[in-house]
C-alpha cells in the first residue's frame, strides 16, 4: 500500500511540475492562474509592490490605474472579470526596464499561511524605465498570505 | 549698366517674365483651369548653403530657409514676401534680379485663391503616363522641355515627380502645361504647395518631439532644426548595440546599413527578436525625415548599423558585448551607442570584464583609422548611482537625461562621471512593426547625443574623438535652473554633479565643428594615379598626363580620352573632369571649374596660352572652354562633371601647320574663395599644377597603329615655345618611363621632324644631342631612351616639332599600349617647362578596314541614341553620297535619307521622332551601300 501511496504521490507530482515560472498552471490545489504578465511603461503610479485584491471595487481600481499608463493592457489579459467568492488575485509589481520581468514564481500553501514567491527571472541590462508585472488568481483562502 | 542687365534679363526671360498677370492656367482633367498671378509672393529654390543675405539684399521681408531632401539633388527654399505692393514691370524685374542671382536655381510664383492664402508652387511637377511603357516617351520630352524625372511616386507607377531644370527659366505650371499640350500623357498635376510648412521637417508626429523643438519650452531642446539646415548626418555610420532594430520599419528601412552583426551567435547579420528597445533607440538616431511619417532622427541621414544582443544576463554577456564592440568600430562604425549597463551595480560582476574594456578602448583609440570611434553610454536609471561599463573609462561620453522642463530626470544617474544630458523622458520613437511609442530611461538621453555625434562627423570627418567630445561638452546649454561651476578635471566650461555640462546643443556644436581651425574641404583633381592631393606634388613625374581630364567625341559618359575631333557641323565635344574632396568639410555646392584648351605645346604658359591670346599670325592659342558648378561633395566623396566643347577647326591652323595633327591640351582648374590656391599661380604652369592640386592638365596626343594593319608613321604636332623676352637655351627629352613597359624607340622607329625655327634653334645650339641620329630635311632619329636636343632659341619664338612613330607590321608585341613624352626642360637649370605625352594604341583592327582609300562611316554616336546623332564618315573619291536609315527590328518606320557634304566629315541627325527600334544606317556612296552600323533608337 504504501508502495502504491508513494506511486501515486511521484505521478501526481511528476504531473504537476511546473515547466518554468512563465507558463500558465492548471487549476490545482492553489497553483497560481495567469491573468497577465508584461511590462507598463514608465510611470509614477506603480511602485515595487505587491498586491492582494479580493474584491471587485480593488480589482477595477487597478484595471483602470494599469490602463491609464497603456490603454491597450487589458487586451493582453486572460480574463478580467473575475468571481472573488472564489479567487484571489495576487499582483508583482517592480520598476525595472523592458528586458527585466517580475514573477510570482510560486504559491505554497502551509498550515498558517500561503506563502507567494517573487523573482525577477528575466534580467536585462536596457536603460529605458519599464514596471513589469505579474497578475496571478489563486483559490481564496482565509489564510494570510505572506510574500518572499 | 546693372539696370540694363536686369532689362536685358528681363527681356528674354522666357514664359514666366513674359506671361501677363492673368495668363496662368493649368489643365485639370483636361480642361484649363485659369490661375491669378499673386505678386506679394515668390518661392525660391537655392543649392543648401546658399548665402541668403545675397537675396535679402533685393528686398524682402524676412524669411528662412528649408532644406528639401525629396530628390537626390537636395536643395532649400524659401518663401519670399515683397516688401511692397509692385506693378507687373516691378514684379518680374526684382524676379529677373532673383533669377540672376548665382546659386538661385528656380523662382515659382504664387498664384492667388478667392477666400483663401495664395497657393505657392515650386520646381516641381507631375506628370501621368498613359500606359508604363511610356516612359522612354517622358524622358524625351523631359530633355526636349529642360526638365528632369525625380522619380516615380511610390506605389502609383503611372505617375511621375519632374523638376524643372535649373537654368529653365519656366514656371512649373506652364512646365506641365506643355507636357500635356505634347497629347502624350494622361494627365498633368502642378504640384501647388498646398501645406508650405512652418516646422522644419513634415514628418506627421514632429510636433510630439520635444527633445528635438519644445514648443512649450523652447529653451529646452537641442536646437535640431537650426543643426539641420547645415547637415542632416550624411555620410556618418553610427552602430545601435542594443536588442536589433526592425530594419522594415517604414521610418527606418531608408536608414539601415547593409552591414550588421549579431553579438549572441559571434556572426552577421544581426538579429530581431521582437523587442522593441533597440528600435526605440535607432529612431531617435536617425529616424526618416521629410517622409510625412511618424518621426524623425536627430541624424536622419546617418545610416544605422544593428549590432544585436539579446541584453540578457547571458553567461558570456561581456564577451559577446566586446565582439560587438570590436566589430563595430572595425567595420566603419563612427560612434556606438551603448543604452544598456549594470542597474547600479546590481549586474556589475556579471558584467565586469577586460575583454569588455579593451574592446572599448580599442573602439576610442584605433577606430575611425586612429581618429577614434566615439563611444556613448546612458548614465543609468538607478538614480543617483551611474552604470557601469558607462563610468569606466573619462573618453567614454556619458549622458543622463532631462524632462521637457529641463530638470534632471527623477530615475537618472548622476555624478562625476557624468559628461552630459539629453531628452529622456517621454520619448517619442519607432517601435517594431511600424509603431511608435513614448518611452523613458537614460536610454532615450544617449541616443540624442548619438546623432548630435553623427551631425558635427558629418560637417569635419577629421575631427579626433576628442576633439569632439570637446565640441560636444563645451557648446552644451546650462539649462534647469542647476548651478554649473568651475570643476577640476572639467576643462570644457562649468559643469553640474546632476547634468553635466549641459543640455546638448546640436546647432551650437556644428557650428563650433564647421570653425575648427585647421580643417578645410580641398577640393582636388589626381595629376597621376598614385597623387593623393599633397601640395606641392613630389609623386608624380610629370604633370600633364592626368587621368581626371578627359575628352570624349560623343558625350557618351566614356572614361578613355580621346583626341578632340572638329565637327563641321559644330556638335561639340565633352570634356570631363573628376573632381575629388579630400578635404574634412563638405562643399557647398557653389564652388566652380573652369575648363581650357590650348594647341598642343612644350612650354605653355599661364594665362597667355589658355586666355583667348594668339599666335603671331593671329590663332588662337587658346582659350576657356566654359565654367561648370560643382556639386556638394562631403568628405571623401567625388563628382565627375562634364562641360561641352566645340573644337577649333585644324583648317585655322593651316599657316603654321597643315593638316589636322596638331591637337590640344586641357586644364581645369577648381577656383573658389571656400579652396583657393595654396601656392600663388604664376606664368610657369608646370609649377602651379606641381603645386596646387586645384589645377589638373592635360598634353596628350592619341595615336592609332593597329598591330596587324600597315598605316605607316602615326604622330602628332607640338610646338616649342620660348618664353622669355631674351635668347635662352632649352633641352628636349624623348623618352619613356619605366613603369610605361619597352621605351618606344625600341619598337618603332622615332622621327623628330623640325620645322626651320626649330632647327635654327638646334643649330644655335650647337646641334648638341644625345642619342640622336641626324637624318635629313631637318629630321632626327631617337636611338635611345630620354634622347636629348639642345635647343637655343630667339625671344618669344615658336618652332614647330613633328613626332612620328613608324611600328614595321611584322614586330609583335604584348602591350597593345605605349606611351612616348616630350620633356622641354630649362637649358640652364632643367627644370621641367612643359611638355606632350603620345599614347599609341596598338590594338589589332579589322583586316578589312583601309581607312584612307575607301569611303566608310568612320564613328556614329551616341549609340543608343534618344535625340540626337552624329555620323563621322570618310570619303574617298565620292561625286555623291547620302546616308539611307532605316529600321530593321522592333520598328516599322520609314526610310529616312540624309545628303553628305562631300567636302565634310560629319552630320549631324535629328533622331527624336524615330520610333524605338533598331535601325540601319547605310553609307551610300556613288550609287552603291559601302558602309553601315546599327543603331538602337531608345
Amino acid at each position: 500500500m504504501k508502495k502504491y501511496s508513494i506511486l501515486f504521490c511521484m505521478i501526481v507530482l511528476l504531473s504537476c511540475s511546473s515547466s518554468t515560472n512563465n507558463t500558465i498552471m492548471e487549476e490545482d490545489n492553489n497553483n497560481p492562474i495567469l491573468i497577465a504578465q508584461g511590462w507598463l511603461g514608465y510611470n509614477s503610479v506603480f511602485e515595487q509592490q505587491n498586491m492582494v485584491i479580493t474584491n471587485s471595487d480593488e480589482w477595477e481600481a487597478l484595471l483602470t490605474a494599469m490602463q491609464g499608463i497603456n490603454e491597450n493592457v487589458l487586451d493582453t489579459f486572460t480574463e478580467t472579470t473575475i468571481d472573488f467568492e472564489s479567487y484571489t488575485i495576487i499582483a508583482a509589481f517592480d520598476i525595472k526596464n523592458s528586458t527585466t520581468s517580475v514573477n510570482i514564481t510560486s504559491v505554497e500553501e502551509n498550515d498558517s499561511t500561503i506563502v507567494v514567491n517573487i523573482d525577477n527571472l528575466q534580467q536585462g541590462i536596457t536603460q529605458d524605465v519599464a514596471h513589469p508585472y505579474h497578475i496571478v488568481k489563486i483559490k481564496k483562502s482565509n489564510k494570510p498570505i505572506v510574500f518572499q | 549698366m546693372k539696370k540694363l542687365l536686369f532689362a536685358f534679363l528681363f527681356l528674354f526671360l522666357g514664359t514666366f517674365a513674359s506671361q501677363a498677370q492673368n495668363d496662368y492656367f493649368y489643365y485639370y482633367h483636361g480642361e484649363k483651369v485659369p490661375l491669378t498671378l499673386d505678386k506679394s509672393y515668390v518661392n525660391v529654390f537655392t543649392n543648401v548653403g546658399f548665402d541668403a543675405k545675397l537675396i535679402r539684399e533685393l528686398g524682402f521681408k524676412d524669411f528662412e530657409f528649408v532644406i528639401d531632401n525629396s530628390s537626390k539633388n537636395r536643395q532649400q527654399f524659401a518663401k519670399l514676401q515683397f516688401t511692397s505692393a509692385l506693378s507687373d514691370a516691378e514684379y518680374y524685374e526684382k524676379v529677373a534680379a532673383l533669377r540672376a542671382v548665382s546659386g538661385v536655381k528656380h523662382v515659382a510664383p504664387f498664384f492667388k485663391r478667392e477666400g483663401a492664402e495664395p497657393i505657392g508652387t515650386s520646381n516641381y511637377f507631375y506628370i501621368k503616363l498613359n500606359n508604363e511603357g511610356d516612359y522612354t516617351t517622358l524622358e524625351k520630352t523631359a530633355i526636349a522641355h529642360d526638365a528632369t524625372i525625380v522619380k516615380q511616386i511610390p506605389h502609383m507607377p503611372l505617375w511621375y515627380i519632374l523638376k524643372v531644370d535649373a537654368d529653365n527659366d519656366r514656371a512649373s505650371v506652364t512646365a506641365a502645361n506643355r507636357f500635356y499640350e505634347t497629347g502624350g500623357f494622361a494627365e498633368i498635376d502642378p504640384a501647388f504647395m498646398f501645406n508650405f510648412r512652418n516646422s522644419c521637417t513634415n514628418d506627421t508626429d514632429f510636433g510630439s518631439l520635444w527633445g528635438l523643438s519644445n514648443s512649450s519650452n523652447p529653451s529646452i531642446d537641442i536646437n535640431a532644426c537650426q543643426a539641420w539646415s547645415i547637415t542632416e548626418g550624411n555620410g556618418i555610420n553610427v552602430a545601435i548595440l542594443d536588442q536589433g532594430i526592425h530594419k522594415t520599419h517604414n521610418d527606418l528601412a531608408a536608414n539601415i546599413h547593409p552591414s550588421s552583426f549579431d553579438c549572441n551567435s559571434g556572426s552577421s547579420p544581426s538579429v530581431f527578436s521582437g523587442g522593441s528597445h533597440g528600435t526605440h533607440v535607432a529612431g531617435t538616431v536617425a529616424a526618416v525625415k521629410d517622409n510625412n511619417l511618424q518621426v524623425v532622427g536627430v541624424a536622419p541621414q546617418s545610416e544605422l548599423m544593428s549590432v544585436s544582443h539579446t541584453l540578457g544576463l547571458t553567461p558570456n554577456v561581456s564577451a559577446e558585448l566586446a565582439s560587438g564592440i570590436n566589430w563595430a568600430w572595425q567595420n566603419g562604425a563612427d560612434v556606438i551607442n551603448n543604452s544598456w549597463g549594470d542597474q547600479g551595480g546590481l549586474y556589475y560582476s556579471q558584467l565586469q570584464s577586460a575583454a569588455l574594456e579593451n574592446a572599448i578602448i580599442n573602439a576610442m583609440t584605433l577606430g575611425r583609422n586612429g581618429s577614434g570611434t566615439l563611444v556613448v553610454f546612458a548614465a543609468g536609471n538607478q538614480s543617483p548611482a551611474m552604470d557601469y561599463p558607462g563610468t569606466f573609462h573619462d573618453d567614454i561620453v556619458t549622458v543622463g537625461a532631462i524632462t521637457s522642463t529641463g530638470s534632471r530626470s527623477g530615475f537618472s544617474g548622476y555624478g562625476t562621471k557624468l559628461d552630459v544630458v539629453a531628452p529622456g523622458s517621454n520619448i517619442l520613437s519607432t517601435i517594431p512593426y511600424n509603431g511608435t511609442t513614448p518611452y523613458d530611461g537614460t536610454s532615450m538621453a544617449s541616443p540624442h547625443v548619438t546623432g548630435t555625434i553623427a551631425l558635427i562627423l558629418s560637417v569635419n570627418s577629421c575631427l579626433t574623438a576628442a576633439e569632439v567630445r570637446n565640441i560636444l561638452e563645451s557648446t552644451s546649454q546650462k539649462v534647469g535652473g542647476y548651478s554649473y561651476s568651475t570643476t577640476a578635471g572639467r576643462p570644457n566650461g562649468t559643469w553640474n554633479n546632476q547634468m553635466g555640462y549641459g543640455l546638448i546643443d546640436a546647432y551650437a556644436a556644428v557650428l563650433a565643428a564647421q570653425s575648427a581651425s585647421g580643417y578645410s574641404m580641398d577640393l582636388y583633381m589626381q595629376d597621376t594615379p598614385a597623387d593623393v592631393g599633397n601640395e606641392p606634388n613630389i609623386i608624380s613625374p610629370i604633370m600633364w598626363t592626368s587621368q581626371d581630364i578627359w575628352v570624349r567625341v560623343f558625350n557618351d559618359g566614356g572614361t578613355v580620352h580621346q583626341n578632340p575631333d572638329y565637327s563641321s557641323v559644330g556638335t561639340p565635344n565633352h570634356v570631363y573632369v573628376k573632381v575629388r574632396n579630400r578635404g574634412c568639410l563638405p562643399s557647398n555646392g557653389s564652388e566652380e571649374l573652369n575648363v581650357y584648351w590650348s594647341k598642343a605645346g612644350t612650354s605653355l604658359q599661364w594665362p597667355a596660352h589658355w586666355n583667348g591670346s594668339t599666335f603671331p599670325t593671329g590663332e588662337l592659342k587658346g582659350d576657356l572652354i566654359g565654367t561648370v558648378t560643382l556639386p556638394p561633395l562631403l568628405p571623401g566623396q567625388e563628382a565627375i562633371v562634364s562641360v561641352p566643347w566645340v573644337v577649333p577647326n585644324p583648317a585655322d591652323y593651316a599657316s603654321i601647320t597643315p593638316g589636322d595633327q596638331w591637337h590640344f591640351c586641357l586644364l581645369a582648374r577648381v577656383v573658389t574663395p571656400n579652396d583657393p590656391m595654396t601656392f600663388a599661380e604664376t606664368t610657369d604652369l608646370n609649377g602651379n599644377v606641381t603645386n596646387n592640386n586645384n589645377i589638373v592638365w592635360k598634353n596628350v596626343t592619341v595615336v592609332d597603329s593597329p598591330i596587324n594593319s600597315v598605316v605607316g608613321p602615326v604622330g602628332g604636332i607640338v610646338a616649342v615655345e620660348n618664353i622669355h623676352d631674351a635668347p635662352h637655351r632649352f633641352i628636349l627629352e624623348f623618352g619613356t618611363f619605366e613603369e610605361d613597359g619597352v621605351p618606344v624607340h625600341e619598337l618603332a622607329e622615332v622621327t623628330v621632324h623640325m620645322n626651320e625655327v626649330l632647327y635654327e634653334a638646334w643649330q644655335a645650339g650647337g646641334q648638341e644631342a644625345q642619342l640622336i641620329e641626324p637624318l635629313e630635311d631637318g629630321t632626327v632619329k631617337v636611338v635611345g631612351n630620354f634622347a636629348r636636343l639642345y635647343l637655343k632659341l630667339q625671344p618669344e619664338q615658336t618652332g614647330i616639332l613633328d613626332l612620328k612613330f613608324d611600328f614595321p607590321a611584322k614586330k609583335q608585341v604584348e602591350e597593345t599600349k605605349h606611351v612616348f613624352n616630350i620633356i622641354q626642360r630649362d637649358g640652364e637649370t632643367e627644370k621641367i617647362i612643359g611638355g606632350e605625352t603620345y599614347i599609341i594604341n596598338r590594338a589589332a583592327v579589322d583586316d578589312n578596314q583601309n581607312p584612307e582609300n575607301s569611303s566608310h562611316i568612320t564613328a556614329m554616336g551616341p549609340n543608343p541614341a534618344t535625340d540626337e546623332l552624329v555620323v563621322k564618315y570618310h570619303l574617298f573619291e565620292a561625286n555623291d553620297a547620302y546616308l539611307a536609315i532605316y529600321g530593321i527590328y522592333g520598328t516599322n518606320a520609314d526610310v529616312y535619307y540624309y545628303d553628305l557634304d562631300l567636302g565634310g566629315s560629319d552630320i549631324l541627325i535629328n533622331v527624336s521622332d524615330y520610333p524605338n527600334g533598331y535601325y540601319a544606317v547605310v553609307l551610300m556612296v556613288n550609287g552603291e551601300a559601302v558602309d553601315s552600323k546599327n543603331l538602337l533608337k531608345e
